[in-house]
Formats: C-alpha cells, sequence, structure tokens
C-alpha cells in the first residue's frame, strides 16, 4: 500500500462526504429562500428537471424557476432527504435520494399543509476543487393534501 | 502528501462520523427515556436551547430538562435526523440536522399523536478524545397535532386562538 493509494482511498470518501454536503446545503438554502446562494451550487451549464414543473437550463434559468415558480407554489417547506448513494469517479459523481417533504402551499382558503415525495438522480461535476450541481433531476411521487393522503390525491400542483 | 497529512485528512473524516453517531446516539437515548445516558452527552458548562421548552445550562440544568420536563411532556417519540452538516475545526464542531418526530403526548383526553418538525444549530467540543456537546438549540418549526397538520396548528399555543 503505498501513499498514493492510501489517498485516492481517503479522497472518494472526502468526495462523497462534500457532495452529500452540497445536496443537504442546496436544502437549507431552499427553505430557508436563499434563492440567490443556490444558484452558486450550480455549474454554469447545469441543467435542473423538476417533472410537471419544467426543466431548466444555466444557472441564471435554474435560479429564476426558484425566484418565479417555487416562491410562488409554495409557502413553506422543509426538503428531508433520506437514503444517499452516492458514486465517484474521478471530477464527476452520481447521487440518489429520497425526499420526504412537509410543505404549504397557498390556496383559496389560506395556507394548506401538503406532503410532497420524491426522488433524486442528480450528477456532480468537481471544478477548481468545489462540487457543483451539473444535472438536478427530480421526479415527483406525490405531492398530496395533508387531509387526503397519496392513494386519494397523488399529484396537485397547488 | 506525507504519512501525517493523510492520516490528518482521515481523522477529519472520523470526526464527522463522531459526531453524527453521538447525535444518533443523542436521539436512540433520548427516544428510550435513558436520561442519564442522554446527559452523560453534554460537556460539564453545555448550554441546551428548546425554544418554548425553555434554556438549560450545565448538566444538572439539562438533567432536570431530560428528568423532569420531558418525561411530563410526551410519552412517545422518535427522532427521525436528516440532513446533517458536521464541520468540524480541530477541537470543535457544529452540526445541523433537520428533525421530524412522531410523537404521542400527554392530554387530558389521553396520549395525542403529534408531528414535530425542526432544525438543531449544534456546537460540539472534544474532551479527552470524546466529543460532547457544547451547545444544543433546537428550533421548532411545527409540533402540531396529527389532526390537525402544521398549516392549522404550527405550535400548541395556537391551539384554541
Amino acid at each position: 500500500m503505498s501513499l498514493e493509494e492510501l489517498e485516492a482511498r481517503i479522497k472518494v470518501l472526502e468526495d462523497i462526504e462534500a457532495v452529500k454536503r452540497l445536496m443537504a446545503t442546496y436544502t437549507y438554502l431552499v427553505d430557508d429562500s436563499q434563492w440567490n446562494d443556490i444558484a452558486v451550487l450550480f455549474a454554469d451549464n447545469a441543467r435542473a428537471e423538476y417533472g410537471m414543473l419544467g426543466s431548466y437550463d444555466g444557472k441564471e434559468a435554474i435560479a429564476t424557476f426558484f425566484k418565479e415558480v417555487v416562491s410562488q407554489a409554495w409557502s413553506w417547506a422543509v426538503h428531508q432527504l433520506l437514503n444517499p448513494l452516492v458514486t465517484v469517479e474521478g471530477d464527476r459523481a452520481r447521487g440518489r435520494w429520497y425526499i420526504f417533504c412537509s410543505s404549504t402551499m397557498p390556496g383559496p382558503e389560506g395556507d394548506r399543509a401538503m406532503w410532497v415525495q420524491a426522488s433524486y438522480n442528480n450528477e456532480f461535476v468537481k471544478i477548481d476543487g468545489k462540487w457543483k450541481f451539473s444535472l438536478l433531476r427530480l421526479a415527483f411521487n406525490f405531492i398530496t393534501p395533508y387531509e387526503e393522503g397519496w392513494a386519494k390525491s397523488g399529484m396537485m400542483t397547488g | 502528501m506525507s504519512l501525517e497529512e493523510l492520516e490528518a485528512r482521515i481523522k477529519a473524516l472520523e470526526d464527522i462520523e463522531e459526531i453524527e453517531k453521538l447525535m444518533a446516539s443523542y436521539a436512540y437515548w433520548v427516544d428510550a427515556f435513558q436520561m442519564d445516558d442522554v446527559v452523560g452527552l453534554f460537556a460539564d458548562n453545555a448550554k441546551a436551547e428548546y425554544g418554548m421548552l425553555g434554556s438549560y445550562e450545565g448538566k444538572d440544568g439539562i438533567a432536570t430538562f431530560f428528568k423532569e420536563v420531558v418525561p411530563k411532556t410526551q410519552s412517545w417519540s422518535a427522532h427521525q435526523l436528516l440532513n446533517p452538516i458536521v464541520t468540524v475545526e480541530g477541537e470543535k464542531a457544529k452540526g445541523t440536522w433537520y428533525l421530524f418526530c412522531p410523537a404521542t403526548v400527554f392530554s387530558p383526553e389521553g396520549d395525542q399523536a403529534v408531528w414535530i418538525q425542526g432544525k438543531y444549530n449544534n456546537e460540539f467540543v472534544k474532551i479527552d478524545g470524546k466529543w460532547k456537546f457544547s451547545l444544543l438549540r433546537f428550533v421548532f418549526n411545527f409540533a402540531t397535532p396529527y389532526n390537525e397538520g402544521w398549516a392549522k396548528i404550527k405550535m400548541p399555543e395556537e391551539q384554541g386562538a
């Protein structure tokens, strides 16, 4: 076992940790409505696919999505991440997560409690030593009013 | 790259892992009402801030919270931790988590199911080679009856308002 081999193994563990941290940072920034800071987490030419909420190319379009679409559709959310599965190959990485999100959506009768469950299949790239999203792909499983549940009302965009 | 440099990088990863274990132990022990074990996770002069449930200083104050306040408030809980971000600097560390906790609280009509959601912004200190809480700061987002949900009732004092 040479120093170089050990260093390569340590680097993989550091990269997995850094990618998980990037993903957690993303959730806290989204939940705190820090839209301008979110764009920094994406590579310049990144793509974000949010299912029925549309796909967006480039970090400016992604920031606009949060400012104009997300902030209108949701009044509050906590993006709770589960089941991380991160695979690193050099300066590229992939990561899967489940998300189980309690949120509120504004409606005609005021805020409504919603459950959101979805799965992330993301890709990452290391640029100048920092991991960034190159692809964020979200697939919704349900967006359902708290009082209804996901069998009665699986998808609702508010 | 020297052996010493590699060892420092491994140590940073080990410290993150140990702090996540400390936080998970806290969760399991609170849920099992092993309050002496919970208190043992705190540094002697630690501070614990639980929002509407008060702030507590030192191991004695924190022991009062866990032995007298918590058992009179809730009969059962599962402290589910999510979204860890742990940052280590030498013998100090910071850690952020979400908590999503189903629980049952005492009420005049018997046990009541509630959802609790909030965020921890904690600080840690390494003492004699073991990580301890120096600050536990919990901010509630909601503590809502299961039958109501977090849009209708965010926190208990809003009930009946």
